[in-house]
């Protein structure tokens, strides 16, 4: 059984190893050198040191991850279903995409997914492996970003609230944690003006002037026509802007952006982040997932993963949304599952479609890609090679 | 008695509906935009003289301004312009009147679709304050019409199957053909509703009343399908059509730089065959899918949908952002219990956005708007849960608390909403009603008789002259005049130009225009600068509800 579980895995993973350089080589061929602009890291931002992850490391993250989910897939489903996961990840576009501009956020999905696979263990019973590889993963991931630190901090409160884990099981990761996290609380304070640059960079979610704008005209438009008190206690800040969180907050979790994109992969392209042959077995495993109690705590919890996103002064930014990518594609997972599930001739000919509908769409996109990718980035783009990573 | 108590809560909320929909809609939305004033006078046209404005006899399609109108909203304005003469009040009337009534319809309707009456008072009571049916009651649209025509539609095809009654072997295929001559999202929806119902049901079918009703509705359906083909209503069609929308032409298309993929050497040989893939026709497929989906995002359903105001955030979605929690618990329930009909409330709203997905607009509320209907009942369903799940909570304290909060948050909602109606409407999107263009035209015709000629220009628009307008139906409206006089008389026509009488429509250029004397000159700022014209020149200024300059009255 051992033996013909590695011939597997022999098998397997060269082949989804062989799909991720394709498509990545294929999207590299036609972008390069377009790349987001360098994205320092958090506490070499503190301390001053220019470091940023090289294109060859991201590249690097980007195999790691596949690997990571199936690592964490092994754990958490059955069968052959556990390189579903991997191959979802592999031969879509948007970690490619991701990949090919150097996006810091491909780093962090590799760091976040390192700790996650710490907390699958730690779910097992795997003590000493889950406390190592949660620790290594949260302390690096905070000491990366100052949004994966404010989301650690909601996703380790919500976990406990939601008795995901009990205080006494991540007792020791939390202690171990803080005591590495020690230099970075040195490094902010010494550099406090440093530490509220980044900060007042990486959060701009309400940066927008022209947000702002829009309440001043409201109410002035409400003033003129003697409607101030109506006025004052429905179009104030406060309200606005909750309105406007509520509408990121929105948009960040429809799963129909997830497809749809409100934000083009790298700001120009057409093609869509996630096959959309994906939206039925991503709705369905959605729909189940929501029905169970102990998987709706997971999705509460992991749900906070758009906080980087949800920070950024876009409606929704692709780049750094990235992260949540690895929780569609397990949700993805879990739909195909159920549907498998069903005991209807329905199934056969869903199966079929899909596979059809999955070559069609992503000869198409290849197609695409080659043909016209690269004149939508000059029209929009123009000359520059880089792009902003806000 | 409970009967009784039915009747009055429905007049009730028949009363509120009214209110909504009449109050003040002759000023708001602020002016006849150009469809309205088109239809109005086709209406008093075929009044007057039983022909439309380009002479033909009662007309199964106006050709109008090129766009070949739906007759049933133009017919169902004539009694109303008989009665109170051509206005704006008249050719609202017969919208305003039919959005009324869909509140006891609709509530008809889920009576006979689920069998609840509390379901049915609670659909009657959201589509009386739906922000999506007040908006389109509130002004001429063929779309709310179609809707209406489509709930009678399928009320009377439920009551042929279920009791099988003569009278709606006739009224139901009659009620299903009517939208399909009232708007273009009907004639697919319609089509693909009954197909599907066909050949889900074909058992059904067998029945012979339902056989001869089927026969009937193909029959009524024949001129409006020869007419497709053979005549001009096809145009239309493919005027508004996906592959013309901008967002495909510019991806898709590229315009000249690209076209098909170059390959070298045994890559070439290798790959050629499936450059085929790289044709447009299959992204426009996935494009459509795109366009398709977005109607499920948050931002049409609850936060910009109508496109009332410039903002996204400051304006308002199809449905309140209040109703988010009924409509999920509503699918819940939908897919959960055992609700009669289900799959035909689902398949009204996933067959509803098809037209609208095929056509050249992101995310058009009017070409959905067929969908409101099974989008309410859903919503009833979760609202009506929502209670029973609030009724539930044991403590007093916290059941209070709840219904008090959200009740804030519903009163804040409607507070928010009746300022977008109220102001931010009127004041922030009037250009797209033409505002202005009424009262240039008044003064036009108070004044005709002191100039030689009359020229308006056809392009405005404040941030650039990126609207045309259509002056002469305004100037027809307005002027009430005679249709048999402007049947007949001679019409000068060529690129960018209209005359008729001492009116003329064309494109406003100061360089040839400057030496005309005695002639009046109608145009935006843009084609009529103020820096270029002499100050005694300008007669009048003509401003926006936001106080931005829209048109100039000039005389040479």
């Amino acid at each position: 059984m051992k033996k013909n579980l590695l011939t597997k895995n022999y098998v397997i993973f060269p082949v989804i190893f062989c799909v991720h350089t394709l498509i990545i080589s294929l999207v590299l061929s036609v972008i390069y050198p377009i790349k987001y602009s360098p994205h320092p890291l958090f506490y070499f931002e503190l301390v001053n040191i220019s470091f940023t992850v090289p294109f060859w490391q991201t590249l690097v993250y980007s195999y790691m991850n596949i690997l990571l989910l199936w690592l964490i897939s092994k754990n958490i489903l059955k069968g052959t279903w556990r390189y579903l996961p991997a191959l979802i990840y592999a031969m879509c576009l948007w970690p490619s995409y991701m990949t090919s501009a150097n996006s810091f956020y491909v780093y962090l999905t590799t760091i976040l997914l390192i700790m996650y696979y710490g907390v699958v263990n730690l779910k097992n019973n795997n003590y000493k492996k889950g406390i190592f590889f949660t620790s290594i993963g949260m302390v690096l991931s905070i000491y990366s970003s100052i949004l994966v630190a404010f989301l650690l901090i909601i996703q380790v409160l919500l976990a406990l609230f939601l008795k995901i884990f009990s205080f006494k099981q991540i007792k020791i990761v939390l202690i171990i944690s803080t005591l590495l996290i020690f230099p970075l609380f040195v490094a902010a304070y010494l550099n406090w003006v440093g530490f509220k640059n980044v900060l007042n960079y990486e959060v701009r979610l309400f940066s927008n002037s022209g947000e702002l704008h829009s309440v001043n005209l409201l109410r002035a438009e409400s003033s003129k026509q003697g409607m101030i008190l109506a006025s004052k206690i429905s179009e104030n800040k406060y309200i606005y802007f909750s309105k406007y969180l509520i509408y990121k907050i929105s948009e960040n979790l429809s799963p129909v952006n997830f497809f749809v994109p409100k934000d083009k992969l790298l700001s120009f392209s057409f093609n869509s982040p996630i096959y959309l042959v994906f939206l039925v077995p991503f709705v369905v495993g959605l729909y189940f997932s929501l029905t169970s109690v102990s998987l709706v705590r997971y999705l509460g919890t992991l749900s906070v993963l758009i906080i980087p996103s949800l920070l950024a002064e876009k409606i929704v930014d692709s780049n750094r949304l990235i992260i949540i990518f690895p929780l569609i594609v397990l949700i993805i997972t879990y739909g195909f599952m159920k549907i498998s599930e069903i005991k209807f001739k329905f199934l056969t000919f869903f199966i079929y479609l899909t596979f059809f509908l999955l070559i069609l769409e992503i000869f198409v996109s290849f197609f695409d890609i080659k043909s016209r990718e690269f004149y939508r980035y000059r029209r929009i783009m123009g000359a520059s090679t880089t792009i902003d990573r806000q | 008695m409970k009967k009784l108590y039915l009747i009055l809560i429905l007049l009730c909320f028949i009363l509120i509906g009214s209110f909504l929909r009449f109050f003040q809609f002759t000023i708001n939305p602020p002016s006849l935009n150009i469809d309205e004033v088109s239809i109005g006078y086709s209406a008093f046209s075929i009044l007057k003289t039983g022909k439309d404005e380009n002479g033909v006899f009662m007309p199964m399609f106006f050709a109008s301004t090129g766009d070949y109108k739906n007759p049933v909203l133009i017919y169902s304005i004539v009694p109303s312009i008989a009665l109170f003469g051509l206005n704006e009040f008249s050719v609202r009337l017969s919208t305003a009147l039919v959005g009324v009534l869909s509140i006891p319809v609709i509530y008809m309707l889920v009576v006979v679709l689920i069998g609840s009456q509390r379901i049915a008072l609670f659909s009657s009571l959201i589509l009386a304050l739906s922000p999506w049916h007040i908006f389109y009651s509130r002004y001429a649209s063929d779309s709310l019409m179609a809707t209406f025509i489509t709930m009678i539609g399928v009320y009377s095809l439920l009551r042929l199957i279920k009791k099988n009654g003569y009278v709606w072997v006739i009224v139901s295929p009659f009620m299903l053909a009517l939208p399909m001559y009232t708007y273009h999202s009907q004639r697919l929806f319609i089509i693909m509703f009954l197909t599907t119902l066909f050949f889900t049901n074909y058992r059904l079918f067998k029945k012979k009343k339902l056989f001869y009703s089927l026969v009937l509705f193909v029959i009524l359906t024949i001129p409006l399908v020869l007419f497709s083909i053979v005549g001009n209503a096809g145009k239309r069609a493919t005027m508004v059509f996906l592959s013309q929308d901008i967002e495909y032409t510019r991806n898709i298309i590229l315009d000249h730089l690209v076209r098909g993929v170059s390959l070298d050497g045994f890559m070439n040989l290798l790959l050629k065959p499936l450059t085929i893939f790289s044709h447009e026709n299959f992204l426009l497929f996935l494009f459509w899918l795109k366009r398709y989906l977005s109607y499920f995002q948050p931002d049409f359903l609850f936060f910009s949908g109508l496109n009332m105001t410039q903002n996204v955030t400051a304006g308002i979605g199809v449905l309140y952002f209040f109703e988010f929690p009924w409509l999920v618990l509503g699918l819940y329930r939908l897919i959960k219990e055992k609700i009669p009909c289900k799959w035909l409330i689902f398949l009204w709203i996933l067959l509803g956005i098809f037209p609208a997905s095929l056509a050249n607009n992101q995310q058009s509320s009017v070409r959905t708007l067929l969908i409101l209907p099974a989008l309410i009942l859903i919503i009833a369903l979760g609202l009506d849960l929502f209670i029973q799940l609030i009724l539930k909570i044991k403590q007093n304290f916290l059941r209070v608390s709840v219904f008090l909060m959200y009740s804030c948050f519903v009163l804040l909602t409607f507070l928010q909403t009746y300022l977008v109606f109220s102001i931010h409407f009127p004041l922030q999107k009037s250009e797209a009603f033409m505002y202005g263009t009424k009262e240039s035209v008044l003064y036009a015709l108070e004044n005709k008789e002191k100039y030689r000629e009359i020229v308006f220009d056809p392009y405005r628009g404040i941030d650039a002259q990126n609207i045309v307008n259509i002056p002469h139906m305004y100037i027809l409206f307005y002027s009430k005049y005679d249709p048999l006089k402007y049947q007949t008389e001679r019409k000068q026509f060529g690129s960018e130009y209209f005359s008729f009488d001492k009116f003329t429509i064309r494109p406003i250029d100061l360089r040839g225009d400057i030496s005309k004397k005695n002639t009046l000159f109608i145009g935006s700022p843009w084609s009529l600068p103020e820096k270029d014209l002499n100050q005694k020149s300008i007669i009048k200024r003509i401003y926006l509800l936001n106080g931005s300059l829209a048109l100039l009255i000039v005389s040479l």
